[in-house]
């Protein structure tokens, strides 16, 4: 597997597991520590901004779920919670 | 033979409410009357086509087309959705891909798929206390090339021919080809809207002039409609389900603020040059 394929495959499992997803919230670091990256991949991925994981050549879609599982803000902001109640009151009445 | 009764394009993504103001609140409300819409038709299935985003597909999963065979989809749960099955039609799946092979076109069936915001806002909007059963087509705009309009368009005919053809006297589908339209994710242009680009889209297919725009390559959908705007894939396969319909405009925003042309429409079925 290349480095790249190392970074999408970790991105892809910290959605597929939540267990994994929970410890990367917690501690981004440690998580990073344990997966087979080199210390800059680890940089880049904890400084996390769409600049640095377009660095590594992160595919934008990768960035995009990675930034939501990273960054607490952008899940914030990318949720359905504020609607949910008001379509499904229009919907089923 | 069963019949398309409707088909509507929408995107499937609102951001944190209030954010972007008045505009956001014209989004929501097209979307619930598109909810609306659909009910009124009174759907027996509902195809619901969407793009993965990398909950379920890999980057480099070597599928274009896929179709989620499941009687209960269990979804992902991305963007604080509910979790909760809401009912699916293996059966149909399974059949619409033995169709589109017949015909030489590779529609992957999808094992265990769980489905992301793509399909579960628009199945919310029309309402899981309708219970109607869901049939996900899922195309993979990651892969490089994107799935082409052609194609998608194509693979809309093989659904139609499908529900006439191998589908239940009197059985009525509702399509809705979601996501797009212009967007930026992640890449320098990020924030950029087209709306040209938007409105080009809603006119020619509101219009019946779907088969225009098959013509379109990647290359000018990213450099005009960004990398989200290949989701326009789903669009286009919606409407090939009803060649030469014509429609109209439910909302249409673009909002900087969710970086996204948010645009809802109806294609009204028996109108046109409907072939």
């Amino acid at each position: 597997m290349s480095q790249l394929q190392q970074v999408h495959d970790l991105v892809h499992r910290i959605w597929q597991q939540p267990a994994l997803r929970a410890r990367f919230a917690q501690d981004p670091a440690a998580v990073l520590a344990q997966e087979p990256l080199t210390d800059g991949q680890r940089a880049l991925l904890l400084k996390g901004d769409f600049e640095a994981l377009g660095e590594l050549g992160m595919h934008p879609l990768a960035q995009m779920v990675y930034s939501l599982a990273r960054t607490p803000e952008m899940a914030g902001m990318i949720s359905f919670t504020d609607y949910l109640a008001d379509l499904e009151e229009a919907a089923n009445g | 033979m069963g019949s398309i009764v409707g088909a509507f394009g929408t995107a499937h993504l609102v951001m944190k409410r209030g954010t972007a103001g008045e505009a956001g609140e014209r989004v929501f409300d097209g979307m619930k009357e598109i909810g609306r819409r659909v009910r009124a038709l009174s759907p027996d299935r509902l195809v619901i086509i969407s793009s993965d985003h990398f909950y379920n597909y890999r980057i480099g999963t070597p599928i274009a087309y896929g179709v989620a065979a499941a009687d209960s989809h269990r979804p992902f749960g991305d963007m604080h959705l509910p979790t909760d099955p809401f009912a699916g039609d293996a059966l149909f799946a399974r059949g619409l891909a033995a169709h589109s092979g017949a015909a030489s076109f590779d529609l992957a069936v999808l094992e265990d798929y769980r489905p992301d915001h793509g399909v579960v806002i628009p199945m919310l909007m029309v309402g899981r206390a309708a219970g109607v059963p869901v049939i996900p087509v899922i195309t993979n705009t990651a892969n490089e090339p994107a799935p082409s309009l052609a194609d998608g368009w194509r693979l809309g005919g093989l659904i139609r021919e499908y529900v006439e053809q191998r589908r239940r006297a009197e059985e009525r589908v509702v399509v809705i080809g979601t996501g797009g339209l212009s967007h930026w994710l992640a890449v320098p242009e990020m924030g950029r809207v087209n709306s040209e680009f938007d409105l080009a889209v809603i006119d020619a297919l509101t219009q019946g002039r779907g088969e225009s725009l098959l013509g379109w390559t990647g290359e000018q959908i990213l450099a005009e409609g960004g990398n989200g705007g290949l989701e326009i894939v789903n669009w286009l396969m919606m409407a090939g389900t009803m060649p030469g319909a014509t429609g109209e405009r439910v909302y249409y925003e673009p909002i900087p603020e969710w970086v996204t042309g948010m645009g809802g429409i109806e294609l009204f079925a028996n109108t046109g040059n409907t072939k």
